[in-house]
């Protein structure tokens, strides 16, 4: 086992005999590290955190550390980190809270960029990027392939679509839909993401179904349940854009524009009444 | 030479005699460090990078990682360092990606926390890159540029000499010489108060407040006695050959 001797890995932790940890990491008691994943040196893990096999955690990575959030009582929450992940310098992993379910979890296959925050009870699917310093808030959710610029913020509870592409120094405060690129500091959606989607293997006439629906949701001035409808019978059969109206609709359902919101059971503080402000 | 006993500082590394490094650093074998260098704690240099005199190192920066791309890196690149920088808390700096490849920072730059200099980019003299700034692979920063917090280069951006750019922007096309740019979207909005100038300010009139077509007003731009306005309308034509208003988009070919 390749353990550098100035590492501190405390009794209770199990590391795979294949891993490779450089000097002045510490691996805390009940941490879990799988064969073949790299800790370049001074990466902190931290907490009931299990990592899969062939991760790199570059420099001043911090995993599992405790939630930035004022209602994490100290409960015994876990992170989870699937298979050949790369971590670059300095990223946050916070471990979950009790509203989240205890759980923070990563998948396989993401590239995590330098000075980028994955906070309390995330889950991010497979192969997405998250570019230099992206910030996730609690809860959100990122599915497959997509991919997060440089600087995004992304508020509580938000989900972000599989293959969606969020251009850089986003402010992204509703869910953001698969498929499509979205923009800008109010969040709007430009475009499909033809570019990624090509890149994927993704079929001429599915990105030519998706401009279509891109069309009829955003740009025709259609009430959204009405344009959603006229899709579906359009294009129907595509799962693509099965997939897509799934997600409007859901998003609808939520309140402001998160789907997830209906996650959050403890009750938010009023919005001020129109006299009070007057 | 002042190294910390708990610093990991290999043999081969070439360090000038005044070069302090402190606590729990690691200074790898293809590393050279011009006199007065200062690493201060928890400092990661690996490998080859080359940095002249002064230069300072503040906690958690790491110079020389592999770049931040899918592509594997380039055998032979090189990260080059000038004299004179300050590289505060957690700034990154990449290897390039390309073949002979070198990402190059020359003197008096002042990189604030967790700025970033991406795999192949330029930075040139008296440049400031504020917090949380990010310069996307292959960008190119001219000399006195400033750059404010939270703002990233595109890929392939060039941002011209003595321009000033405002916090949250996303920076997707050049930023010409001596102009500032704000807005929710980029926008070029003035002279940089900085350097201005009655010819610099005549010029802005003519390219972004005059409704004029960009070739006839660069025209009207070239007939300017200003050095400076002849440097901005040589730049402007430079981004408008290249593809999305980015004049390095030009060498994006030889990388794929």
């Amino acid at each position: 086992m390749a353990i550098h001797p100035s590492s501190v890995i405390e009794s209770g932790a199990t590391v795979d005999p294949t891993a490779e940890i450089g000097p002045w990491c510490v691996v805390g008691p009940q941490a879990r590290i799988g064969p073949n994943t790299r800790l370049v040196h001074s990466v902190t893990v931290a907490g009931r955190t299990t990592i899969g096999a062939r991760n790199v955690f570059h420099p001043y990575c911090a995993v599992g550390g405790d939630p930035q959030d004022l209602k994490f009582r100290g409960e015994d929450s876990v992170t989870i980190i699937g298979d050949d992940n790369i971590f670059r310098e300095g990223v946050t992993v916070n471990k979950g809270t009790w509203l989240g379910g205890n759980k923070t979890s990563i998948g396989n296959r993401n590239y995590i960029m330098a000075g980028a925050h994955v906070a309390h009870d995330t889950t991010i699917e497979d192969q997405c990027i998250m570019a230099n310093a992206a910030m996730l808030a609690g809860h959100v959710r990122v599915e497959s392939c997509a991919i997060l610029s440089g600087m995004v913020a992304v508020h509580h509870f938000v989900t972000i679509g599989r293959y969606a592409f969020i251009g850089g120094v986003s402010r992204i405060n509703q869910d953001c839909p698969p498929y499509m690129i979205t923009q800008g500091f109010a969040g709007e959606v430009r475009g499909v993401n033809s570019v990624g989607l090509r890149r994927r293997g993704f079929k001429p006439e599915v990105i030519n179904a998706l401009r279509d629906a891109h069309r009829s949701i955003w740009r025709s001035g259609l009430p959204k349940p009405e344009a959603l409808a006229e899709v579906e019978k359009r294009n129907g059969g595509i799962e693509e854009i099965r997939t897509l109206i799934a997600f409007l609709r859901a998003s609808d359902h939520g309140r402001m524009g998160r789907a997830r919101e209906s996650l959050r059971t403890t009750p938010l503080a009023p919005e001020p009444e129109a006299e009070m402000l007057e | 030479m002042n190294i910390h006993p708990t610093a990991n500082v290999e043999a081969a590394a070439a360090l000038a005699d005044d070069v302090q490094v402190g606590p729990f650093c690691i200074v790898g074998a293809g590393v050279t460090l011009g006199p007065g260098c200062r690493l201060l704690a928890r400092v990661s240099i690996t490998g080859p990078v080359r940095a002249g005199r002064d230069n300072v190192f503040h906690p958690n920066v790491a110079i020389g990682g592999p770049p931040q791309d899918l592509q594997p890196p380039a055998p032979d690149g090189r990260i080059e360092i000038g004299d004179g920088n300050l590289f505060r808390e957690a700034v990154t700096v990449h290897l390039p990606k390309m073949p002979g490849g070198v990402t190059r920072i020359g003197s008096r730059n002042r990189f604030h926390f967790l700025s970033h200099v991406g795999h192949d980019s330029t930075v040139g003299n008296g440049v400031v890159l504020a917090t949380y700034a990010v310069l996307g692979g292959h960008s190119v920063v001219q000399d006195e540029a400033w750059i404010e917090g939270l703002g990233g280069t595109h890929q392939f951006v060039t941002v011209g000499r003595r321009s000033w750019t405002r916090s949250h922007i996303p920076i997707t096309e050049d930023v010409p010489p001596f102009m500032w740019v704000d807005g929710n979207h980029f926008e070029v909005k003035g002279v940089n108060p900085r350097y201005q100038t009655e010819a610099l300010e005549r010029a802005y009139g003519t390219v972004w407040g005059s409704g004029l077509p960009r070739p006839e007003a660069l025209a009207r731009l070239e007939k300017d006695a200003s050095p400076e306005v002849a440097e901005l309308a040589a730049f402007l034509r430079r981004s408008a050959a290249g593809r999305f208003g980015r004049a390095g988009e030009a060498s994006r070919g030889a990388s794929r």
